[in-house]
């Protein structure tokens, strides 16, 4: 049962993740975010309803187009939930 | 450094002018719905209690500037609305104005006519807020004597203090008749009908509980409501372009005007309520004829991943096609392990193919807000049969997207008629949408005012069913003064 508890908290809580934007697809509700990690795809998406989703998705576009690495924190709900991002420096 | 400019105005005009300015100010703001009191505040009093003319010149500088900015911008900010509310709030350009009034060079009446937004949704209700402080003023709006039983009232009905209230009540709220007539003939019961008509009940002409309700509105929240719709409107543009569409979420109505007049009106269906449509003030600059649709994520992974797991052939059943995501490429949905697919891997879109089972319709009108919120028609039409229409996931459907089309194209090339033969007349449907650029950028309010005006008259309360009337009200109440 907390072993249970324990497992389930982790799951809900932001965890970090990083790579690099392989493409971005748009629908009605937000932003499906493929990034590369060590060659392995993620599937990651951005919520239009998060706060900060204007201000992330220009900065993810922006991180795309010049091949930059994006540290994501993510929320784990039905889809990895994209909480909060930021774009590393370039090398 | 704006306020720093009007204090040196200030300090140049004697305290006792400029307190009298403010109060001059305060008195002409009143018949715009913002009320006098709120800029009554103990730091103003406090100033003037102390005969320093320094202080008295800060604050009431600051208090003009205050209330016309007020005026012009609204007393509410749009970020206090959340989600609910995606606009932007106006940048005040017009502090030489206030100067102006602040040198005597303007009067009170002309800067609030030079600050109040010209758009035609504030101005209607502005039309709409006198009318009823006029009949406040007269005494003329008839309150109920209380412990009044309203019963229901009907053709023939002989209970004379109601049939007497009731028209006069229709009468203040537009509908007119002759409530010296103690009658309820059948006059009287066509007028309920209209009533109840305009505020989508059942027309049957009897005054039952659900009409009463609305008859009874208490004068003081009427114009309450009419003042937090002036604010929500002052969001807006101060001058609405020449062309623009206009939708209302709170009547789920949609309308186009070209040179400032009404051209076309529509029905609309709006955001469900846990799925709001926002308020937005946005622009169309072009149109797509046989829209194709990305199923959202979510809705990929919770409804239709599972049915494609139990057989694959759902994806071809819903006109649909799978896109790798980081290929970018079509692919043939029969090669994919499926049963393998989860919301941590599966790097598919589904893209359902323009046809008339599209959930967007034959027309789409895409907006430049990064929230995915457009107008487009729908394959689901009936729906506008319906009352009230809040249905859709956050997009406006519109009832008449050819029209228009045709109106927003304004050439002969696209006319109803052709825009139907480039798109449902088709024998075989495009596998490609259709992107036409629009000849002008038209700019989209997409608005929510809970009164409406039938025929430059009738006044039609609506359902706060959004509850930003709610909000809007509570946020009255207890904003800090400045």
């Amino acid at each position: 049962m907390i072993l249970s508890i324990l497992f389930s908290s982790l799951l809900a809580s932001a965890s970090p993740l990083s790579g690099q934007v392989v493409n971005l697809i748009p629908d009605d509700e937000g932003l499906k975010v493929i990034a590369e990690q060590n060659k392995k795809i993620h599937v990651l998406y951005l919520r239009n309803s998060n706060q900060n989703f204007v201000a992330y998705s220009d900065l993810i576009t922006q991180a795309k187009a010049e091949k930059r690495s994006v540290s994501f924190e993510v929320k784990k709900d039905e889809l990895l939930v994209i909480d909060k991002l930021k774009v590393e420096a370039k090398p | 450094m704006r306020f720093l400019f009007l204090l040196l105005v200030a300090f140049t005009i004697s305290a006792q002018a400029q307190t009298e300015k403010l109060q001059e100010l305060l008195s002409a703001v009143e018949a715009h719905g913002l009320s006098s009191s709120w800029y009554q505040t103990d730091e103003l009093q406090n100033a003037i209690d102390s005969g320093d003319q320094a202080r008295i010149a800060k604050v009431t500088s600051g208090l003009i500037l205050k209330v016309s900015q007020d005026l012009n911008r609204g007393r509410l900010s749009t970020a206090a609305f959340g989600r609910k509310v995606r606009i932007k709030a106006k940048n005040f350009e017009k502090t030489a104005l206030v100067n102006e009034f602040i040198k005597g060079q303007r009067s009170a009446a002309d800067l609030v006519q030079q600050l109040a937004p010209q758009n035609i949704g504030y101005q209607q209700l502005l039309r709409m807020f006198t009318h009823f402080k006029q009949i406040e003023t007269s005494g003329s709006w008839m309150q109920p004597t209380p412990g009044t039983n309203f019963t229901a009232l009907k053709m023939g009905s002989t209970n004379m203090y109601l049939i007497r209230y009731l028209r006069v009540r229709l009468s203040s709220m537009g509908y007119e008749n002759i409530f010296a007539n103690p009658t309820f003939d059948q006059e009287l019961a066509d007028l309920v009908k209209l009533f109840q008509d305009d505020h989508k009940m059942k027309a049957d002409g009897v005054v039952g509980p659900q009409t009463w309700k609305i008859i009874n509105t208490p004068l003081e929240q009427l114009t309450l409501q009419i003042a937090l719709n002036l604010d929500r409107m002052r969001w807006l543009p101060d001058q609405a372009a020449s062309e623009f569409v206009f939708v209302n979420l709170a009547d789920q109505q949609g309308q186009y005007y070209a040179n400032h007049e009404l051209r076309l009106s529509f029905k609309t269906i709006n955001g469900r309520l846990d799925r709001q449509t926002p308020l937005l003030v946005d622009s169309i600059t072009s149109l797509v004829l046989n829209p194709t649709w990305t199923v959202p994520f979510s809705i990929f992974i919770k409804d239709k991943l599972p049915e494609i797991k139990n057989d694959v052939s759902y994806i071809d059943r819903l006109n649909m096609k799978v896109i790798d995501d980081v290929s970018g490429r079509e692919v043939d949905p029969s090669s994919i392990d499926w049963s393998s697919q989860n919301s941590q891997n599966l790097r598919y879109t589904l893209i359902q193919r323009p046809g008339p089972w599209n959930a967007l319709g034959f027309v789409k009108f895409p907006l430049q807000n990064p929230y995915a919120i457009y107008l487009h028609d729908t394959n689901d039409r009936h729906l506008f049969a319906e009352n009230p229409r809040l249905l859709s996931s956050g997009c406006v459907r519109v009832e008449k997207p050819y029209e228009l089309a045709e109106s927003i194209m304004t050439n002969q090339q696209w006319t109803v008629e052709s825009l139907k033969q480039a798109t449902e007349f088709l024998p075989q449907p495009p596998e490609q949408q259709q992107w036409l650029k629009t000849p002008r950028t038209v700019p989209v309010y997409i608005t929510y005012i809970t009164l409406a005006q039938k025929d430059g008259r009738r006044v039609v309360i609506l359902p706060d069913a959004y509850g930003i009337d709610k909000l809007a009200a509570a946020a009255f109440q207890t904003i800090s003064k400045p």
